[in-house]
């Protein structure tokens, strides 16, 4: 199990290593590294997502690892709940970045393996503490820099630990 | 607010780098008041007949919306592209300049090259760079039908990369320094940005007792792209990089 100890509380997190073997072990390599912690949730969308992972508080953003391979195809789907990897265009080029569904969103699953059929790969669920991903997704958010949907108030991940 | 960039390489074979120029120009460019290119925005240019292309159309519209949007674009001419001509500027509602150009704004001054000039230790790149830049030689290699131009393009690229290869050398040479001082003097002492080297850094010379900033621009990747940004009072690099999104 992971917990995510953020500034709203703690949120544990299920892996599912058996049906997204290589983003479960992406995951947990960044965990162990320590890259979450002092991370921020920068992209927060109430009635979509919550994602973070990739920015320091004041957005500077984390250097990564190299991308990994698309694993969206293992059947999970993007329900409330889940976590799934965040990615750039190319359907293969998650790194660190990962958001929690806060509702259930079936167009982010996986199609057919070409453009934007790919979706996004779940590898997991919140377990415990959905109340405060649900705290998270209320949060009173603008514009930072380029970026949209930034909280306004810091919403940080203190420490990303496995347990 | 003015952006310099350089050396973006633009091909259909870099789709990263070409994803995060777009975005770059939907997004980022538009918050400057000028945006200079200061050479190789592409890999390569065989004559303005190519903007019909569809990979350059792409980028020639992208261009034209920023610049409709209020953004002055300005583009010197690099090694790989320097047959960009007055055709693909009046589709892309941008300006060439001169290189190198004075640029004197209310606060600062600057001076802008793309570089290639000044690297006068690369004796036979200097041999090349003079036959090609005269009117006679674009004029009969635009002459050429589009398809033997392409394949001269290739050509070249090829053997530019086997000479490199084959001399063990760093992809670029660097500037000449006593060359490079003559340059700063010429041109008053003012702030000197290039590119062409890939080798982003902030040097300081010391031309006749006067401390001069020369700001080397970083080449684009597929990955990750970088801005030199002027807010009016200081030069600050910014990295352009991919969003990741659900």
């Amino acid at each position: 199990m992971i917990k995510l100890t953020t500034n709203h509380g703690v949120i544990a997190l299920e892996l599912n290593a058996e049906k997204a073997p290589k983003t479960v072990a992406n995951f947990l390599a960044y965990v162990e590294a320590g890259h979450y912690d002092n991370t921020v949730f920068h992209r927060v969308i109430k009635n979509f997502m919550i994602q973070g992972g990739g920015f320091e508080p004041n957005m500077n953003q984390k250097p990564c690892q190299a991308p990994i391979e698309n694993e969206a195809a293992n059947g999970l789907k993007n329900k409330r709940g889940s976590i799934a990897m965040a990615r750039t265009n190319d359907p293969h080029s998650a790194t660190a970045q990962f958001f929690i569904n806060t509702v259930d969103n079936d167009f982010l699953d996986f199609k057919s393996p070409s453009g934007q059929g790919w979706g996004y790969c779940v590898f997991g669920e919140v377990v415990e503490g959905m109340d405060v991903v649900d705290k998270i997704r209320a949060v009173a958010t603008g514009n930072k820099g380029f970026h949209q949907d930034v909280p306004k108030e810091d919403v940080i991940i203190e420490k990303a630990e496995i347990v | 607010m003015i952006l310099f960039i350089s050396d973006l390489h633009l091909s259909p074979r870099s789709p990263g780098a070409t994803a995060l120029f777009l975005r770059f120009l939907a997004g980022r460019a538009r918050q400057a008041q000028a945006l200079y290119i200061l050479g190789d925005l592409f890999e390569a240019w065989v004559g303005d007949d190519d903007i019909d292309d569809p990979y350059h159309a792409r980028i020639v519209a992208a261009l034209r919306a920023a610049a409709d949007a209020g953004v002055q674009i300005s583009l010197l001419h690099g090694n790989r592209d320097f047959l960009l001509g007055q055709g693909f500027a009046a589709a892309a509602g941008i300006r060439l300049l001169p290189d190198p150009y004075d640029l004197a704004l209310p606060e600062w001054s600057f001076v802008l090259s793309h570089g290639d000039a000044l690297c006068l230790d690369d004796t036979a790149y200097q041999a090349f760079r003079a036959r090609v830049r005269t009117p006679e030689w674009q004029a009969r290699m635009l002459a050429r039908p589009r398809f033997l131009r392409r394949l001269v393009a290739r050509w070249m690229r090829w053997r530019s990369r086997a000479r490199q290869q084959a001399m063990n050398n760093p992809p670029y040479a660097d500037l000449q320094g006593a060359a490079t001082d003559d340059f700063l003097r010429d041109h008053g002492y003012v702030t000197f940005i290039h590119g062409h080297t890939h080798q982003p850094a902030k040097h300081d010379h010391i031309v006749d007792g006067i401390h001069v900033e020369r700001w080397v621009l970083a080449d684009w990747h597929e990955d990750r792209g970088e801005c030199l940004v002027w807010d009016g009072a200081a030069l600050q690099r910014e990295a352009i990089v991919a969003e990741n999104r659900p």
